[in-house]
């Protein structure tokens, strides 16, 4: 593989729109990409596009809209991680020598999805909300490591400042441990705040040949310096195998040749609190059981050693699915360029980007200034 | 796939679970299954769980609000296969991971989604 660089990125502010079709995010999301590469959309050779639950041909028919230039367009699903699917694909694409640019495209709108609601052809009592199986995660941690459920609230708090001071999160107003707690109890011990929102939106990523960006005078060069990707090893209760997490990761930091305390910052599905406290321990920063010890001690938060969730996570800059892992790549980029304004982590890098798709799946990308 | 179980033979209302096991690597499965998941093999044999097995974890849902709160529970049998399904206890509040549980036939008239429940085994 040759080394493949990402020159623009672009994204719609995640929330709910009524109005919107997922097609118009991933066009005004794709027009904001390739105006931040400075390139026309003639230059482009092939796209790649995120999506879960949308219908249709959904890649082809959005970018017929920025015109129809007869380039290879696939449609990539993966679950939650089919933003990072399509990243996947483009990165394949240009460091495989099949073309120069590539499009990577994230569109959701899942508050038009049927998906995760009562009824279907199982009773209403019967339901059982994805909030549930992270909920059973946060009681077996809490019983055999001594959690609480108020670190999970803790990064609850931390996720909605860092939403706060990102003009693309769904939610930008923070929320104080008391408000997570109080909040509507979903599952025990996971209230709504605990919980990524239902939402819309659009993002994109535009990939480039290292070769082709000097040209270019891009600058500063991020690099893609990992691109892993896995599905799962079976577990059970007494065959204790790696997770997700910890397989695509470590194949991840030998391809970048760096480890987990090397990052300055990390992008994780933290799709329910306790995931990023999971996630800490799974990443390699510490060994299973003391992840609790790195939120309480503010390691993960801006300001600290190792912030997580810089643009609010999914917990605040929202999770329609099909973009959100184009976010995650989008908030590392302006960290890397220093353009993330007031959740600027000082000097960064270096940043890794790990989602986790229902299934399972897991990809892990590291960008690198 | 099946949810096979078997009702023990004492109108209990206890059920034993029909799962599979593999020749080849001796992983356990449940529901009981053709192949193995971790070596592949298609060789594998009946084995039953239960009635009795240890709560790994549990969590109390309260969605949607107009649905009275119910619990899941998610429970190892000989330390080999965890099963989740509902659990009905005498209390939502009387809950312990790493209690004994026992799988029974779901209560008349509670809509569960499954073919067995678990409930707290009573201390005798």
């Amino acid at each position: 593989m040759r080394e493949v660089a990402v020159i623009g990125v672009g994204m719609t502010r995640f929330g709910q729109y009524a109005e919107k079709s997922a097609s118009e995010h991933g066009f005004e999301a794709t027009l904001a990409a390739l105006k931040d590469a400075g390139l026309e959309w003639k230059e482009v050779q092939a796209a790649f596009v995120g999506s879960m639950g949308v219908g249709g041909t959904v890649g082809p028919s959005t970018l017929a809209e920025v015109g129809l230039t007869g380039i290879p367009i696939l449609d990539v699903e993966n679950a939650s991680a089919s933003g990072s699917a399509a990243f996947r694909q483009a990165y394949v694409s240009v460091g495989a020598g099949l073309c120069d640019v590539a499009l990577s495209l994230g569109v959701g709108k899942m508050t038009a999805a049927a998906a995760f609601r009562p009824g279907g052809d199982r009773p209403a009592q019967a339901f059982f909300p994805p909030a549930a199986a992270f909920a059973m995660r946060a009681q077996r941690r809490m019983f055999e490591y001594g959690d609480t459920a108020d670190h999970y609230a803790m990064v609850s708090v931390k996720n909605h400042r860092h939403g706060a001071l990102n003009p693309y999160a769904q939610f930008q107003e923070q929320v104080t441990l008391e408000e997570v707690r109080a909040a509507r109890m979903i599952a025990d011990p996971l209230t709504v705040l605990h919980c990524t929102p239902r939402g819309d939106g659009g993002a994109a990523a535009i990939l480039c040949s290292v070769e082709r960006a000097r040209s270019l005078g891009v600058d500063p060069l991020i690099t893609v310096v990992a691109s892993a990707f896995r599905s799962e090893l079976h577990r059970s209760p007494s065959l204790d195998s790696p997770t997700l997490t910890e397989t695509t990761s470590r194949e991840a930091y030998e391809q970048a040749g760096a480890g987990p305390w090397d990052m300055d910052l990390i992008q994780i599905h933290d799709a329910f609190t306790v995931e990023e406290i999971d996630y800490y321990e799974e990443l390699g920063l510490c060994p299973r059981g003391e992840g609790a010890r790195l939120i309480d001690e503010g390691v993960t938060a801006i300001g600290g050693k190792l912030p997580f969730s810089t643009d609010g996570g999914l917990l605040a800059r929202g999770h329609p699915i099909g973009p959100t892992g184009l976010a995650q790549v989008w908030e590392t980029v302006h960290q890397l360029r220093g353009t993330a304004g007031a959740r600027q982590v000082e000097g960064a890098s270096i940043g890794l980007c790990q989602m986790i798709g229902a299934g399972g799946v897991c990809y892990v990308h590291i960008l690198k200034r | 796939l099946s949810d096979a179980i078997l009702p023990v033979d004492d109108d209990s209302g206890r059920v034993r679970l029909l799962g599979s096991r593999c020749k080849r690597c001796g992983e356990c499965f449940y529901p009981s299954r053709p192949t193995c998941r971790n070596c592949s093999a298609t060789d594998c044999e009946a084995v039953e769980f239960g009635p009795e097995g240890v709560l790994y974890t549990y969590t109390i849902v309260r969605e949607p609000a107009a649905l009275p709160p119910r619990a899941y529970g998610q429970v190892d049998f000989d330390g080999r296969v965890r099963v989740q399904a509902r659990l009905v206890p005498a209390s939502l509040e009387d809950i312990r991971i790493g209690s004994l549980v026992e799988a029974i036939l779901p209560p008349e008239g509670e809509q569960t989604g499954g073919g067995f429940v678990f409930r707290p085994v009573e201390v005798r």
